[in-house]
């Protein structure tokens, strides 16, 4: 067992393992910090692909960014600590499975070695700067990049007015 | 590890995801499921980059934008998540049928 | 020949009625008196110009004088459809202008003054009508359809006009269907029945005319007088399909003209007022078809010259044998009328156009007469019009008796009366017919037409005698009172007028010397056995008429029945079609509306299906759209693959 492949095991193991503790746990607030773990274990998963940029941000914004914008949103809503039972989940699962059988065979029935290996792959090189360049560069990202940036600035402006927004007399009743 | 390993993690998460945007009765937690298929989705990306050094970096790229717009779909999704609390006085997604028929 | 001066007046013939219909129809009802003063003054106006006209055609030669509008190319006509020159020798250009002749001239006077007669009669006979302006706007119309057939110069707008006379008879039997206090769908029943029997001979009719510009590029009359005799030398014979021409063209005056055996909308259509009787279905419509007949007297061959003799005459002595069984003094007059027509019909065959309008002529000013008389007695009783129960009118209704007296031994052939002069010429051609000709076609119009002679004579006076000698046998009969002034001038003017009308005819018919002395003989004899055996039935009560018709036994059961013609009818037509129609009715019913119900019902069973779906359920939805990822995928994957 090479060093990579045991890298791939431990953030494979990370990624599933918190991925299938926030799907069953009952406690929503240990469920939420489980999902700290897939991100992370995500992001490991990046490395070993050679994406160092990639995996920074994935941490930054998920685990820093995202995440904790869903642990606000659960203690500003109040939920009931436990939830009581997973709705149905065994259709969601037959659906789900099913997709993902025939995916499976498709994945293991389509490859015939098309890919390289992995030993055949060069070796990564850092791509911070590469991602930036291409970023900036008219005749690549740079119109989509702004646009982007545009985008941002926009939900920002809405989610502020939409959470912002006058409760309506039903809420009030409510509170 | 070959592409096949990669996949096959993405698979797997892609179809938690699923199951926990479909079963769990928060909102919030439709909304973690979302962002685990779409993480799902960006491994994907970066594997297929990574195991087709011919592309050049577009598939991280691609990435990034996804990453870009999850953060902006969590922030608007919070925003209205809020808004539904403050109406309905919860966020369990069977309390919100005020559009059946 | 008249000159270009012609051309207003004779336009205006026409045209003063259509701008009376046309106000009528907009303003009618609003003008005073329901606006009947102005159809009226406009057929008062149209009469005046008329006479105007007749007077100067009469100081003309009194032979033939001919004025056409169109005939050189210049004047006043109208050319349409105008196409290559060089195509059919320039004969494809449509042309058609205004014709007066010899047989317009007393024609176009006598129709413009009995529909002035029959407005003025209206404006007493309808009054307190619901739809008293209707009615005179259709009177209006069909006066200017009328009165624009005669002055046209070309077969196609005698078509037509025809046709326009056609809808205002529709509209004007029906008008009481619609009547506000009295509604009366029999009405409605018999208006269609004139309307739809009557379109059996116009479709036959448009084909004949279609068959004739086709082969002849024209449809002139004074063309045609021109190109068939050269269409025969070139063919050194009647070609086949100009036969079938002029028989279609007869069919379209059978079923116009109620001849045997499309008549039986004739006496149907005496559902309709009165006067509309005595101006449409006795005086001028049903005789359009024997206009018709005369002007395409050219493009008929000897073989459908037979036919139309042979039809004629039996007409005229079919329906002097049901007459004499009516009791319904309107019916007996509508008979008389087929009858007349028969005789009409029976002359064109007989090689006489000029005999068959001579007695349109004073048909018309006789039957207008009768017919008036008839809505006189009817509004007298109170709409009374069986013979059973009239009676005894002689003395409270004298004006009317005395119009009445005139007009029926006119149509009867009293000598010295207009109706004996047109009938003697028609018999006249009928014994020449006789000795010139061989074969049935020869000798079955005189047999027929001096059978009926004697029938005229007495059923005419049968239903004189009962209406007017004797006690009253009712109590409406018994306080009739004379009509008021609006009503009798009409009775005086078309009583004088059948006494004297034969001496405005200016193309009098001239039978060969010994033809014309059979026929006064014939007349004669018709007349004395005719009147004589109605005056020993009905006025002195010599013989019992019941005893008379037990003898003629299943004769008159038959002639009671009208032969079973209209029975015929209605089991061999009218049923199956209405059972055609029910059954596509059913059709459309059931499986067409079927159809679009079923279409309707499975979207509204569908749609209480899907509701189900559409709980409000965030994720009940997220599951739905799982299965349709899964279904993409699939689809995915077996097209791939």
């Amino acid at each position: 067992m090479s060093g990579s492949e045991v890298a791939f095991a431990i953030f494979t193991a990370l990624a599933l393992g918190g991925a299938l503790v926030a799907l069953f746990e009952r406690s929503v607030v240990r469920s939420a910090f489980a999902m700290f773990g897939t991100f992370m274990g995500v992001a490991g998963l990046y490395l070993t692909l050679g994406a160092d940029f990639l995996a920074m941000t994935q941490v930054l914004i998920y685990a820093g960014g995202i995440m904790v914008l869903y642990l606000f949103g659960l203690m500003l809503t109040k939920p009931s600590r436990y939830e009581r039972n997973l709705r149905r989940i065994g259709l969601g699962a037959a659906l789900a499975g099913g997709l993902a059988l025939i995916l499976l065979v498709k994945l293991f029935g389509g490859m015939n070695g098309s890919v390289p290996g992995p030993d055949e792959l060069p070796a990564p090189e850092p791509t911070a700067e590469a991602i930036g360049l291409a970023f900036l560069r008219a005749d690549e990202w740079l119109f989509a990049f702004e646009f982007a940036s545009v985008l941002l600035l926009a939900t920002l402006v809405g989610a502020v007015y939409i959470a912002r927004r006058r409760p309506e007399p039903r809420s009030e009743e409510a509170a | 590890m070959g592409l096949e390993a990669y996949l096959f993690v993405s698979l797997l998460l892609f179809v938690i995801g699923l199951v926990m945007a479909a079963a769990r009765r928060s909102l919030i937690y439709v909304l973690i499921g979302l962002e685990l298929i779409l993480n799902a989705a960006n491994l994907n990306l970066v594997a297929f980059q990574r195991f087709h050094p011919e592309s050049g970096l577009d598939g991280q790229i691609g990435a990034i934008f996804v990453i870009i717009l999850a953060a902006a779909e969590a922030a608007i999704a919070l925003a209205i998540v809020l808004n539904v609390f403050s109406r309905f006085g919860s966020i369990r997604p069977d309390d919100m049928n005020t559009l059946r028929d | 020949m008249p000159t270009a001066d012609f051309f207003p007046l004779l336009l205006a013939v026409p045209l003063l009625p259509l701008g009376a219909w046309l106000l009528q129809v907009l303003f009618g009802s609003r003008l005073p008196r329901g606006g009947d003063w102005l159809p009226t003054g406009a057929m008062l106006g149209a009469f005046v110009v008329a006479v105007l006209l007749f007077l100067r055609a009469w100081g003309l030669d009194d032979e033939y004088f001919v004025w056409s509008t169109s005939a050189t190319g210049g004047g006043h006509g109208w050319k349409w459809l105008v196409s290559d020159p060089a195509f059919r020798e320039g004969l494809a250009a449509f042309r058609a202008g205004l014709w007066y002749d010899a047989w317009t001239a007393p024609l176009l006077a006598m129709v413009a003054g009995v529909s002035f007669l029959v407005h003025l009669f209206s404006t007493g006979y309808m009054k307190g009508n619901s739809r008293y302006s209707a009615y005179f706007a259709g009177l209006a119309l069909f006066s200017f359809a009328m009165l624009a057939m005669l002055v046209s110069d070309n077969l196609l707008f005698v078509f037509g006009f025809w046709e326009v006379m056609g809808l205002c008879s529709f509209l004007l039997i029906g008008h009481d269907s619609l009547d506000r206090d009295n509604p009366r769908p029999r009405a409605a029943a018999a208006a269609v029945k004139a309307f739809l029997t009557t379109r059996v001979g116009d479709v036959a009719l448009l084909l004949g005319l279609a068959m004739l510009w086709n082969g002849f590029g024209t449809l002139q009359f004074h063309e045609l007088q021109v190109a068939v005799p050269e269409m025969i030398e070139r063919h050194q014979g009647w070609p086949q399909w100009l036969e079938t021409a002029g028989l279609l063209v007869f069919l379209g005056a059978v079923g116009k003209s109620a001849q045997f055996p499309l008549h039986v909308w004739l006496p149907d259509a005496m559902e309709g007022p009165t006067p509309v009787s005595a101006m449409i279905h006795a005086a001028t419509m049903v005789a359009a078809g024997v206009y018709l007949m005369a002007r395409a007297f050219p493009v008929l061959a000897p073989g459908v010259l037979a036919l139309v003799a042979v039809i004629g005459a039996f007409t005229a002595f079919f329906a002097a044998t049901i007459a004499l069984t009516q009791d319904d003094l309107k019916k007996v007059l509508a008979y008389s009328t087929i009858s007349q027509l028969g005789y009409m019909i029976a002359a064109v065959g007989m090689g006489s156009p000029d005999g068959a309008l001579f007695h349109v002529f004073t048909h018309g000013l006789f039957k207008a007469g009768l017919f008036l008389g008839a809505g006189a007695i009817i509004h007298a009783c109170h709409h009374e019009q069986d013979l059973r129960l009239l009676g005894g009118l002689r003395k409270r209704m004298p004006l009317t008796y005395a119009s009445m007296l005139l007009c029926t031994a006119s149509i009867s052939g009293v000598p010295f009366l207009s109706g004996f002069y047109s009938k003697d010429a028609i018999l006249g051609f009928a014994a020449d017919t006789w000795s010139q000709g061989a074969g049935p076609a020869a000798y079955l119009p005189l047999a027929l037409l001096v059978l009926a002679a004697p029938l005229t004579a007495l059923y005419m006076f049968r239903m004189f005698l009962l209406t007017f000698s004797g006690e009253a046998r009712s109590e409406d009969a018994a306080q009739a009172k004379e009509v008021p002034m609006p009503m009798s001038v009409p009775l005086i003017l078309l009583g004088l007028g059948a006494a004297v009308g034969s001496l405005l005819w200016i193309a009098q018919p001239h039978p060969t010397e010994s033809g014309h002395t059979t026929a006064t003989l014939l007349a004669g004899v018709s007349l004395v056995i005719g009147l004589g055996a109605a005056l020993l039935f009905f006025q002195f009560k010599k013989a019992s008429p019941a005893r008379a018709s037990a003898a003629f036994g299943p004769f008159t059961r038959a002639a009671r029945g009208l032969y079973g013609v209209d029975h015929f009818y209605q089991a061999a037509i009218v049923v199956p079609s209405k059972l055609i129609g029910r059954a596509c009715a059913g059709f459309d019913r059931r499986v067409v509306d079927g159809a679009v119900h079923g279409l309707g019902k499975l979207a509204i069973r569908a749609g209480e299906q899907l509701r189900r779906a559409q709980n409000g359920r965030i994720q009940s939805y997220i599951y739905l759209t799982y299965a349709g990822l899964l279904a993409l995928t699939l689809f995915a994957v077996w097209r791939v693959s």
